[in-house]
């Protein structure tokens, strides 16, 4: 049985993942056992349906049409699939919507972005789908002083005892297109493909491996300036943004409801929106 | 819920329409703020609500895989839309059929189309600004639908659009089954009451001529040319252009030479041919 980090978690698995990083983890780690098995939705009503979801409060099926059908719950996730599909998407799906799903059911919630640290606090990178936060949060460990690669995809944070969000490493690299690749200078890199169709590669920067405050998230994407006349103002837009940050950016949140976590979820973007400022960037200075 | 495509090829009066729409439907906050439009801002192409209705990154998917679930993504819209609004969309795809023969664009009754057509010669020109390519280059995308950019290679902020030519993006919707309006954006300057009466009441809207033009009124390009000076926009390509860039008639015919015209008349005469037939069934 293999066992690999993500998240903060332990993925427990008969599968490879060489996405991830191996570990022989201590004993207190939370375990998530991830195995191909057959898997059917069942009809039942008491599931909540969206178009390629059923939730409900113990179990979630989650499916691609034509690639996969996933179950999951709290504590395991059951992948069935072709032999057709490319093994590297399925393992990229798993650490997709499935680790989300499954985090859910156990009460964690993630951030939809990329982020990197300067080993005392996080910095996330919130940017419209495709405007280059992966890029971004990759440049900042390549080309700027001294930062170390945090997350790609999903930030999962925890409330601390003292209600400050805590962010926990990804641990699944950076996946960068070739133009990135390219602006980073890493084509040299060891890397691997997501998919032998898509020239989407995962690569390895230097990473951080302890959990750490999320004390910034810089949005961007538009070329819109920043109504801003004065303090008042600065300040309102100060408490206003970063809960409607987390809140529009959590990972899944269309399921949050179904599965039963609204409060939890609500009292998450609280504690978020207290400790975290939202500062604007814009493409220009992204590397997008 | 009936969604209606409010579609153009690229640069063709589009945006111009939704905030003519806004300040019609929201006359108190008239005139609108075109960076937050009090109606959607949700394009047919976007890659954000793909991702938040599926749950997962699309980068993972190839174009056309993600391509064939767009229609689920745009019924899940519709079913999700609050009761008693308005669904009205951006869209610049052609209709187009998916592999498995669905169209791109949905289905008939449940998705229609308001079409605004623009001259090629002007698009070009625009587009060409907006592409950051050259007017010859932009001129070659409006005649060659093929060349268009479609390659898994890299992700932008929207899928890739499926555009064809000009002149195959509007016979693709006058030949579709969906059923249409269409809008010439030179009757949207030279006739813009009784033009925007006539898309208004095909999206199923009442209002009367004084709101009409008081919403015309609230919408004119100089106004949002100097709206975007002020404070930006959404939409705008790069930092150092604009997206609101002339919107007059028949720039095209001046910057352009003879023989970018002639390719653009050319497939400008294909379509009028198209749009003569529909009349005539009219």
């Amino acid at each position: 049985m293999n066992r690999y980090r993500y998240c903060g978690f332990v993925i427990q698995t008969p599968l490879e993942f060489p996405e991830l990083e191996a570990t022989d983890a201590e004993q207190s780690a939370e375990i998530i056992a991830v195995e191909r098995a057959t898997v059917q939705i069942p009809g039942i009503s008491s599931l909540h349906r969206g178009p390629n979801w059923a939730i409900g409060r113990e179990e979630t099926f989650w499916w691609l049409d034509g690639i996969a059908t996933f179950r999951i719950d709290a504590e395991s996730i059951q992948v069935d699939f072709n032999d057709s599909v490319p093994e590297q998407l399925i393992r990229s799906l798993i650490l997709e919507a499935p680790m989300t799903l499954v985090m859910q059911h156990r009460g964690s919630f993630c951030l939809a972005v990329s982020s990197v640290t300067d080993g005392t606090s996080v910095t996330a990178y919130r940017f419209l789908p495709g405007g280059g936060a992966s890029t971004a949060a990759a440049w900042q460990v390549c080309k700027g002083t001294n930062h170390r690669h945090f997350c790609d995809t999903l930030l999962r944070i925890e409330i601390d005892g003292n209600s400050r969000p805590i962010a926990w490493p990804q641990g699944s690299g950076s996946l960068l297109w070739p133009r990135s690749l390219k602006l980073l200078d890493l084509l040299d890199h060891p890397s691997q493909t997501v998919r032998p169709d898509i020239a989407l590669s995962r690569v390895r920067l230097k990473e951080n491996r302890r959990p750490l405050p999320l004390t910034t998230i810089v949005t961007a994407g538009t070329y819109r300036k920043l109504k801003v006349s004065s303090q008042e103002d600065y300040q309102n837009l100060q408490s206003r943004q970063p809960f409607k940050v987390a809140a529009l950016k959590t990972a899944g949140r269309l399921w949050i409801d179904p599965m039963g976590r609204t409060e939890e979820h609500f009292l998450w973007c609280l504690a978020i929106a207290k400790y975290c400022k939202v500062k604007q960037g814009s493409l220009a200075n992204s590397t997008a | 819920m009936i969604t209606f495509w409010l579609v153009s090829y690229p640069k063709s009066g589009n945006t111009w329409f939704r905030i003519f729409l806004a300040n019609l439907l929201f006359p108190d906050k008239a005139p609108v703020d075109p960076n937050q439009l009090p109606i959607s801002n949700l394009i047919a192409s976007a890659r954000g609500p793909f991702q938040e209705i599926f749950g997962f990154n699309s980068s993972l998917l190839t174009s056309e895989e993600s391509a064939c679930l767009r229609p689920v993504v745009d019924a899940f819209i519709a079913r999700s839309w609050s009761s008693g609004s308005l669904c009205v969309r951006k869209a610049h795809d052609a209709y187009t059929l998916l592999p498995d023969g669905q169209p791109l664009m949905g289905k008939s009754p449940d998705f229609k189309a308001l079409y605004v057509v623009r001259d090629p010669w002007d698009v070009a020109v625009s587009a060409a600004n907006h592409w950051n390519v050259s007017l010859d280059k932009a001129v070659e995308r409006l005649c060659d639908g093929s060349i268009m950019p479609h390659r898994d290679d890299d992700v932008y902020e929207q899928f890739p659009q499926h555009l064809l030519s000009w002149a195959e993006h509007v016979l693709s919707w006058l030949n579709s089954p969906t059923e249409l309006c269409v809008i010439h954006y030179e009757d949207m300057h030279r006739h813009p009451l009784a033009t925007f009466r006539k898309a208004i009441r095909f999206l199923g809207l009442d209002h009367d001529d004084e709101e009409i033009r008081t919403a015309i009124q609230a919408s004119e390009f100089k106004h949002l040319q100097r709206l975007e000076d002020e404070d930006g926009f959404i939409e705008k390509p790069r930092e150092d252009t604009r997206f609101f860039r002339k919107g007059v008639i028949g720039d095209g015919l001046k910057r352009l030479s003879d023989s970018q015209i002639k390719r653009l008349r050319e497939q400008r005469e294909i379509v009028d041919e198209a749009l003569k037939t529909l009349k005539s069934q009219e």
